[in-house]
């Protein structure tokens, strides 16, 4: 196939002031949506919907790509600054990027990410536009079986997050598969866990959940541990990054770029999953492992790269195979038919300009948001010199507004106070939150895919290891376990002798 | 010094865990499980919940086994003022408008903290009313009222 005419048919499209115009629009639009807590792009991108109806195809999907990986951006800064994680595949960023925060490295913080999110860009849309194709294929092997040794591998590698007790990081994990089977159940129309609560009928709101356990048990927690001042962020040392930041995160964001990249091609979590898989991936190569969760800018850098390649190499099965792997997808699929083009493999051949268009202007896009955000991050830090004493209020009646908009109901809102409690308490038990998110994200897709997954073999659970890929990704999550527990299993045992 | 529980943090996690488990387990106790082969919608929240019952007992038997921190203090003010105010936020909204929701909130946050004094606090409140008001009602179109009349 000719890459190259291909991609310069896409750079012609992209590149008419009008598609310019709205890409910057939407990625405008998504950055604002992305800091405010609680409003999704799954939201903004319902609500925009019929406008799209005016427009073209083409910049239609343009403005909505753009508002997409506008709101990722936007998420990170928040998770960085305030440690809210705008969407789930922020939950990790909070990590370490709030960690260097709060030692006066936010700018340098906001400027990685910004940057490995670009490079990030500039690769998968290389990467989209010559494996596209094939790589569609690849995620067509994809059965329920892989899928349930998928998301198993990927919960396994949530447990490297946790510095604690692993026991600990799993049963959190299990904690969150739980929660996520609040509501009704898809299968049977049975109701489980909602104690015949209308509002929890659809289940629990992810940014309810992540707004209590995060945002609402940090404050409380910032609160205790200074006796009520608020935590004295230490002075701003440098807007930029250092050469050593630098030269820590470029082989970081590599490394983040192609996990990303393969993993969002598969539909279903794509950019969350590979955004944990990544951070886990750092601290394994790292060779100071102590540092992450302490500021380490690798933590950063892996994970940024991998979310933004994964949100773009995610356009992969939705264009070529029709498959949405997100509510978001779902929506632009929607947008999509609007205008009478059902995706699929023939969207390739019969609207060649509308595939590549999309390819270009996700790089273009990325070249906007940097732009865009770089002079922003001198705006952004400077919220952090505000005294915690206004700006602790201010985040709670955010948090607030952004928990009643989920549903515009006020009990999303009494909900997120009592994931706030339960979060400080895991907090001092020391069980960390983040493998609990990830179970909660996944606990649907596991429970049905392992349901489907059994339908299809009989019951015979063997399928799992008989299927090579399912084989092969349950051994690499049994060899990150082991990696896992085996030094801390030398504690454990080094302290009972004691 | 011996203690009979050597690491109280592990108790109380094991005991929260295994109470959890039980709960689930008793709530979806009549959800019918269904085979492998054909699961129905108490299969998966009994296999998590028995999981979360053997971590939460391998957790207590461990406390007694290892040594560990001492259980940590709990800070009630920050805790209740956090959770007070959320609450009071959600209570107040759709009666009294947002103008007054988030007077209750930074009223009742901020005694979380060390305070406010009359002055900053309705600085505090003038500005975020302009702002979630222009942002919120005016821009995005919640369907939020901003006073009661």
């Amino acid at each position: 196939m000719d890459i190259l005419g291909n991609l310069t048919l896409g750079f012609l499209t992209a590149t008419t002031p009008n598609n310019l115009l709205f890409c910057l629009l939407g990625c405008l639009l998504g950055t604002l949506i992305g800091v405010l807590p609680g409003l999704g792009p799954t939201a903004t991108i319902a609500l925009l919907l019929p406008i799209t109806f005016y427009l073209e195809p083409v910049t239609a999907l343009i403005m909505l790509a753009g508002i997409y990986y506008g709101s990722q951006y936007g998420g990170s800064t928040t998770a960085i600054l305030v440690r809210i994680p705008g969407e789930s595949a922020s939950v990790v960023t909070c990590l370490d990027g709030h960690e260097m925060a709060r030692q006066g490295r936010a700018g340098a913080a906001l400027a990685v990410a910004a940057l490995s999110s670009l490079f990030a860009g500039c690769i998968a849309t290389v990467a989209i536009a010559a494996l596209g194709p094939p790589l569609a294929m690849i995620a067509l092997e994809f059965g329920p079986a892989e899928y349930v040794s998928l998301m198993v591998l990927g919960l396994i590698s949530a447990v490297v997050l946790a510095h604690g007790s692993v026991l600990k990081a799993i049963m959190m994990i299990f904690v969150g598969l739980l929660l996520g089977l609040v509501g009704i159940d898809v299968n049977s129309g049975e109701q489980r866990f909602t104690f015949g609560l209308p509002e929890l009928f659809e289940g629990i709101g992810f940014v309810t959940l992540a707004m209590g356990l995060f945002g609402l048990a940090e404050i409380i927690g910032n609160l205790e541990e200074t006796a009520g001042k608020g935590r004295v962020t230490a002075a701003l040392s440098r807007l930029w990054p250092t050469r050593e930041d630098v030269r820590r995160s470029a082989p970081a964001a590599v490394r983040g770029t192609l996990l990303g990249t393969a993993l969002g091609i598969l539909p279903g979590g794509g950019s969350t999953l590979s955004a944990f898989a990544a951070y886990a991936l750092e601290k394994k190569v790292s060779r100071d492992p102590g540092q992450f969760g302490h500021g380490a800018v690798e933590g950063v850098a892996g994970p940024e790269a991998a979310n933004n390649a994964a949100s773009q190499s995610c356009f992969i099965p939705m264009m070529s195979l029709g498959i949405p792997p997100s509510a978001i997808m779902a929506l632009m699929i929607g947008a999509l038919t609007i205008h009478g083009i059902t995706p699929g493999p023939q969207v390739m051949t019969n609207h060649p300009e509308l595939f590549w268009g999309m390819v270009a202007s996700m790089w273009i896009g990325n070249l906007i948001l940097v732009v865009l955000n770089l002079p922003l991050i001198g705006l952004w830090v400077r919220i952090l010199n505000v005294p915690y004493a206004f700006l602790f209020p201010a985040i709670l009646v955010f948090c607030c507004i952004g928990a009643f908009s989920v549903n515009n109901s006020a009990f999303e809102v009494i909900l997120m106070a009592g994931f706030g409690v339960f979060g400080y308490v895991l907090r001092k038990l020391g069980c960390e939150p983040a493998p609990l998110l990830l179970g909660f994200v996944l606990g649907p897709m596991l429970e049905e895919n392992f349901r489907r997954a059994m339908l299809l073999a009989y019951g015979d659970a063997t399928v799992f290891v008989t299927r090579p890929i399912s084989a092969g990704l349950l051994l690499a999550a049994l060899a990150v376990l082991l990696l896992i527990v085996a030094p801390s299993f030398r504690r454990a045992r080094e302290e009972l002798r004691e | 010094m011996a203690r009979l529980v050597s690491a109280p943090i592990d108790l109380a996690t094991g005991i929260l865990l295994a109470g959890l488990g039980t709960a689930a387990l008793w709530i979806g106790w009549d959800w019918p499980a269904g085979s492998l082969a054909e699961m129905q919608a108490g299969f998966f929240p009994r296999l998590l919940a028995a999981a979360l019952v053997l971590g939460g007992l391998a957790l207590i038997g461990r406390s007694v086994l290892t040594n560990g921190e001492p259980m940590p203090r709990i800070s009630w003010r920050p805790v209740l003022g956090v959770t007070a105010a959320v609450i009071a936020f959600a209570l107040t909204l759709e009666r009294l408008g947002l103008v007054i929701a988030i007077l209750t909130v930074v009223v009742i946050g901020s005694t979380a903290g060390a305070g406010l004094r009359p002055l900053p606090l309705l600085l505090l409140w003038l500005v975020l009313t302009v702002l979630c008001g222009v942002i919120f009602v005016w821009g995005v179109g919640l369907p939020i009222q901003l006073a009661p009349f």
